[in-house]
Formats: structure tokens, C-alpha cells, sequence
């Protein structure tokens, strides 16, 4: 009975990975065809276009576009998951005037869509002479109002006050003890954030589009972007670009997945 | 201590870029969307050409650039391509935050209206430019002109459009795929209905006329002399002329249920459901070669019953607030009249410039149209009657609702023309709650 069970969960999930896996594996082939080919219905074969799709991708820079977007995301994630983590680690560990007012004003920030303060943080970026320059791009996900409010969450539920009471006893200072007894209670959560800052920053086209005006600091989203003409799209040729675009996030996902699904349910089932 | 030097190297790396890109562009930074090196001396002075200047793109013409730097030492053009679908969006967005625009920007025929009437352009035909629009196609003339009656753009091409098929349709289906006999044949758009009617029945429904309601409108409102928004208002009974004919198409039964710029759009062109195509002069590069690769010869091009009509459309517009009006104006002279044209030519576009319309530049045998001279059917042909609409600020609002009702038509064929307008005039006014009724 239970091998039945068993037998039957495996052909759901496998009915599930299946549907999840084709899109992708769909965006693969159609990136090898030619647009004409993409319109004339949908084929699971791989085409005989990739050559072609690629030079025209890479006739749009499309390697300086990636550098810049890891260069973009990169910054983005080690700063915005350090400021996070800072920043939780003090809502949710020590006692000062107004802590509840301050966690709750960034909290409130998260209901205020980012398109409302655009010309706003626009014109912010030009007095700081930042403009034409990838912070504009990497600011935002510095300091992340989910960022911080997921890790005040996380430390606040997974890290003991008599753990760090004892390391402070031991002549630990708070550096160290945010380093080397917080962070490592939090290390899920952290790589959660971490990849979903990544895969915001990754993802972003409006702030690129509005704050850079310099094509050698174009991030992949521009680039992807740029294949749009009036009226003809380079269809094949843009898949492609998306498909090579999303190889960061597929390496990130695939070894990061194990925290990233431990970090999402750890708040899940408390002990 | 091995990965502590690995993390110091990468983060040493990854500062290094950061600065590159940051303070090493320092001077880049103060330009916000342009780097101007002409002085202020410079600029008075029109005939001095040098320093540098940028513009705004949504497609690459670096061959134009490439040459004109090298023709022009001393010279810099920064091109930034971008997002067709977001170009207005960087502009709006870059005016409301006071940043300051490119030294040079391009118009689109839906959008222009709307960068008109920001009025951040010059006028062209003033100081210190001089414009003779003699030099200039007169038929695109009145989508170079703002509601002010200024010259803000120069239009780079002329796009005269005519009805395109496909010979082995038109031959299995109307008994000839000859140029000549078809527009013999159908003189009148009541006739193209009458001989769609019969294609339908011959077919059991399986050919149609035209792809999309979307043709049908691109032909209609192409043709037609009267404006549906004027002087600030709605021209109901131009609007109900509009609807009165895509209904009459669409009730016929002569249309693909198909709606113009889906992928279905785009793969009727290399199908055998439909036989005609209104065509512009860009499109056989950019619909029917990327779409029909198989179809070399097997296509026909022929002046449309109440003749052709213009579709689409590029300008260039120089800003006010340029620095470098000479090495702009310079540059804009060079892609319209001088060798960038001529490039442009060689690329298949035909520059709205006089002297790229000479019966010997346009009278090429087009393989792909079976060795029809096609150059010629526009140039000669189409072009001449062609009759453009003013330029307004609602353009962009008008094209937007009219696909809007084209859809609403497409999916609903209870519709009718009254209900169209009906929709058309509240979504506008929704849209635009200045906009008067007539």
C-alpha cells in the first residue's frame, strides 16, 4: 500500500517538475530558431539558428551588459544582505528609545510602491553626482525594507539572548558577536535574502533605464531591451538573451536552494 | 588566509569596477544624459563643427556615425539605443526630475505629438538652422510641423505604404497574381469586399482579405483627409466614418480574427490564410523577409483602391537646451542629405531628402516581389497621393484607444460601428479630460 503511495507521490511530483521544467527547456530551444520559425507554432526540437541568435546578441555588447549587471548585483547583494542583517540584528536585539516606531516606519516603507519616488530619487542621485554611474541601480537594494524586517524576523525567533549573553561574558565584542554567533544561527535566512536581493537587482530595468544614460554601463535588462525595435522584434534572437540571462539566477537557485526553501519555512513550525 | 585573499581580491575587484564606473566618470556623471564639449563661444559660431554631442536612439545607426566621425576629425557622437516601447517614458522622466535631455532625440509617428508639444525642441527652420524645406519630400512636411506651426522635426524617410500579396493566393484565388490586372480588377474598396466575399466562399472560409482589423485601420486612417481630433476636440463624425468602414471589413466576413502585432500577426505574413498585406516601404525588411524566408518571388505589390498612404515614420528633433546646435544640426544634415543618407539608401531605406526619389535609384527589380520594381510603385505610384494629418499632442492617446476598440470590435462581433464610437469617445476622455466633444 505504502509503495503504491510512494509510487503515486513520485508520478505527481513528476507531472509537477515537468510543467515547471518544459517553459525552460522551451526558452532553450526556441532561443536556437529563427523568429519566422517561433511563429509558426511551438516545437520541443531544437533549431538550427543558434549561431545567427548569437551574433546578434552579441552585436548589442551583450558581454559588457553582463559584467555590468554582475557587477551591479553583486554590490547590491553583499552590501544590501550585510545592512540587512545589521540592521535586524538591532531592531530585534537591543533596547533603545523608539526601536518599535523606527521597525515600523520600515515596514511602512514596504507599502509605498517604488515608482512614486522615482523623479525623486532621480533627482537625489543628481546632486549626489551619481548619475551615469551603476550605484543609482545598487542603492535601492542596499537598504531593503524586506530585507530588514526578514531578518529582524529570523534573528529574532533563532537566535538565543543566552548565546550571545555567554560570548559577551567570554570578552566578545558586538561586531563579534554579530559575526561569529548571529550570522551562522541566521545562515537560511541570510541566503534567502541574499538570493532574492541578487535576483531583484538582476531583474531590474525601470532605474536602470531612467538613471543611465551611458550605454557602456547598460545592464542585461537594457540589453534585452535593445533588440525591441519599432516595428520588428528579433524574437529569437531576444529568448536567447533572456536564456543566457537567467544562467546566474539557474547557478544561484541550484546551490543556494537548500536554504533558500529552509529560510522561507523555518518560521513555519516552531519547536 | 587562502580565502581571506580570495575575498579581498574580489572585493578589491568588484570596488574597482564600482569606482570605474563611479568616480573615474566623474566628468561623465555631470552630463545626465548628454556630454556637451562645444563651448558657448562655439556655438555661436554654426560653422564650426567639433566637440561632442549625444542622442537617443531605438536602433543602432552607428555606420551613420562611424562615417560622419571620420569625415568630421574633431567629433564625437555618443549614441544610446534605447527601448522603443519606453523612449518616452526616459524623456517625461528625465524632464520631470530637471535632468537635461540628449543634444539630439528622434520623433516616432505615434509619439511625436506628444514630444512636440513638450516644446523642447528647436524650430528648424529659424536661426541658427535655416531649414529649406524645399531639400525635403512635401508630402511628410506636416509631420515635421508642431501645433504651434514650428518645424520641430526633420522626417529621415518617406514611408508611402501599398497592398501587398502573395502572387500564389492571388492566382489560385482571383485568377492572376499580375500587378496591373489586380488593380484593374479592384478599383474600388466596395469591390474588394464583393471579391473577398467570393474568395471566402471559394475557400469555405479558410482565405481571407486581411490579416487583421488592425490593416484595415492602418489602410482607412491612412487615407483619410479629415482629423478625428481637431483643434482639441473629438470629430464624432470623422470618428464613425473610421468604425463605420473596419465594420463593414470585419461584418463582410473578409478579415482574419487576428490581432495586428501578436506573433499570429507577424506569422501571416510567411502563412496561406490571407492574400493581402497593407505594406509600407520598411516593411519588406521588416515584416515579410523575417516572416516568409521561403517567400523570394512570390510576392506583388499594388496601389491601393483610393490610392496609398503614409505609415510611420522617424524624425529627427534637436533640443533647446543643447550646447552643441552646430555639431547636432551638422550631424542631422549629414544623416538627411549627405553621405549618411546615402548609406541609409544602400541599407534599403529611402531618405526623405530630394534626390533619393530619381527614377534610376528607384527602379531596382526586387527579387522577392518577382522582379517587380517596387521602388518605382512607391516612389512613383503611391507617393503621390499621399495625403498626411496634422501632427497633435493626442496622437499617442488616439492610437492607444483606437487598438483598444480594435480589439473590443475583433472579440465582439455584435459591436457595432455606434458602440465603437462610444467606447472611443469615453476612453478618450478618460484619457484626456480636456478633449471636447463634437
Amino acid at each position: 500500500m505504502s509503495k503504491r503511495k510512494g509510487i503515486g507521490t513520485m508520478a505527481v511530483l513528476f507531472v509537477l517538475a515537468f510543467i515547471t521544467i518544459i517553459p525552460f527547456y522551451m526558452m532553450l530551444c526556441m532561443s536556437t530558431q529563427t523568429s519566422a520559425e517561433l511563429f509558426q507554432g511551438l516545437t520541443l526540437l531544437p533549431g538550427s539558428h543558434l549561431l545567427e541568435n548569437l551574433k546578434t546578441v552579441g552585436s548589442s555588447s551583450f558581454g559588457k551588459f553582463y559584467i555590468n549587471s554582475l557587477v551591479a548585483s553583486t554590490a547590491a547583494t553583499l552590501i544590501g544582505t550585510l545592512t540587512s542583517a545589521m540592521a535586524g540584528f538591532a531592531l530585534s536585539k537591543y533596547r533603545f528609545k523608539y526601536r518599535d516606531l523606527i521597525a515600523k516606519i520600515i515596514i511602512a516603507t514596504m507599502m509605498i510602491p517604488s515608482q512614486i519616488s522615482l523623479i525623486a530619487y532621480v533627482i537625489e542621485m543628481r546632486n549626489f553626482h551619481l548619475l551615469n554611474t551603476l550605484w543609482p541601480v545598487i542603492i535601492p537594494f542596499t537598504f531593503n525594507a524586506f530585507g530588514v524586517y526578514w531578518m529582524k524576523q529570523s534573528i529574532e525567533g533563532a537566535v538565543p539572548d543566552e548565546v550571545m549573553e555567554s560570548a559577551r561574558i567570554d570578552g566578545a565584542s558586538e561586531m563579534r558577536v554579530f559575526f561569529s554567533i548571529v550570522l551562522p544561527f541566521v545562515k537560511s535566512a541570510l541566503i534567502t535574502i541574499a538570493l532574492l536581493l541578487f535576483l531583484w537587482s538582476w531583474n531590474n530595468y525601470l532605474l536602470p533605464l531612467i538613471t543611465i544614460n551611458d550605454m557602456d554601463l547598460y545592464t542585461v535588462p537594457l540589453g534585452i531591451a535593445m533588440l525591441n525595435g519599432m516595428y520588428r522584434t528579433d524574437y529569437a534572437a531576444k529568448i536567447l538573451a533572456l536564456a543566457m540571462g537567467t544562467v546566474p539566477l539557474v547557478i544561484l537557485f541550484i546551490f543556494g536552494s537548500k536554504y533558500f526553501i529552509r529560510g522561507l519555512t523555518s518560521g513555519a513550525v516552531k519547536g | 588566509m587562502k580565502r581571506k585573499l580570495v575575498m579581498l581580491l574580489a572585493g578589491i575587484m568588484l570596488m574597482t569596477q564600482l569606482t570605474g564606473c563611479g568616480s573615474g566618470k566623474e566628468t561623465d556623471s555631470t552630463k545626465e544624459g548628454k556630454e556637451t564639449s562645444g563651448t558657448a563661444s562655439e556655438n555661436a559660431d554654426m560653422d564650426e563643427i567639433s566637440g561632442k554631442i549625444t542622442m537617443w536612439t531605438w536602433f543602432d545607426i552607428s555606420d551613420e556615425i562611424e562615417a560622419y566621425e571620420e569625415s568630421h576629425p574633431g567629433t564625437e557622437i555618443e549614441q544610446v539605443v534605447v527601448d522603443a516601447g519606453e523612449y518616452m517614458t526616459k524623456i517625461q522622466t528625465t524632464l520631470a526630475s530637471g535632468g537635461t535631455l540628449p543634444d539630439l532625440v528622434w520623433g516616432e509617428s505615434l509619439n511625436r505629438g506628444q514630444l512636440f508639444a513638450m516644446d523642447i525642441l528647436d524650430d528648424l527652420k529659424a536661426e541658427p538652422y535655416n531649414l529649406d524645406t524645399s531639400l525635403v519630400e512635401q508630402s511628410v512636411l506636416p509631420t515635421m510641423i508642431d501645433e504651434e506651426g514650428r518645424t520641430v522635426g526633420l522626417e529621415r524617410n518617406i514611408n508611402p505604404s501599398g497592398l501587398a500579396y502573395k502572387r500564389d493566393l492571388a492566382k489560385e484565388y482571383l485568377g492572376t497574381d499580375d500587378p496591373d490586372k489586380l488593380t484593374e480588377m479592384i478599383t474600388s474598396w466596395d469591390e474588394f469586399i464583393n471579391i473577398g466575399e467570393t474568395v471566402k466562399e471559394k475557400s469555405g472560409g479558410k482565405v481571407s482579405m486581411l490579416t487583421s482589423l488592425g490593416d484595415v485601420y492602418y489602410i482607412a486612417n491612412g487615407q483619410s483627409q479629415e482629423q478625428r481630433i481637431k483643434d482639441g476636440t473629438i470629430q464624432t463624425e470623422v470618428v464613425k466614418d473610421l468604425f463605420t468602414e473596419v465594420c463593414e471589413f470585419r461584418d463582410a466576413g473578409i478579415v482574419s480574427q487576428i490581432e495586428q502585432w501578436t506573433p499570429a500577426w507577424y506569422a501571416s505574413f510567411g502563412g496561406k490564410d490571407s492574400i493581402f498585406s497593407p505594406m509600407p516601404s520598411f516593411g519588406l525588411d521588416n515584416f515579410i523577409i523575417p516572416n516568409d524566408p521561403e517567400g523570394e518571388g512570390n510576392w506583388g505589390l499594388i496601389v491601393p483602391p483610393e490610392g496609398g498612404f503614409n505609415w510611420g515614420g522617424t524624425c529627427w528633433g534637436i533640443t533647446k537646451d543643447s550646447e552643441n546646435k552646430a555639431l547636432a544640426w551638422d550631424f542631422v544634415k549629414f544623416d538627411s542629405f549627405e553621405e549618411g543618407a546615402d548609406i541609409r539608401y544602400g541599407n534599403g531605406e529611402i531618405p526623405s531628402g530630394a534626390g533619393y526619389m530619381d527614377e534610376e535609384k528607384v527602379s531596382e527589380e526586387n527579387t522577392y516581389f518577382s522582379g517587380q520594381k517596387i521602388g518605382e510603385v512607391f516612389i512613383n505610384e503611391i507617393l503621390p497621393t499621399i495625403y498626411i494629418n496634422p501632427i497633435t499632442e493626442y496622437d499617442y492617446t488616439d492610437i492607444c484607444t483606437i487598438e483598444l476598440v480594435l480589439s473590443s470590435l475583433n472579440a465582439d462581433y455584435e459591436m457595432t460601428a455606434d458602440d465603437a464610437v462610444d467606447l472611443y469617445i469615453s476612453e478618450m476622455q478618460d484619457q484626456a479630460a480636456d478633449l471636447k466633444v463634437n
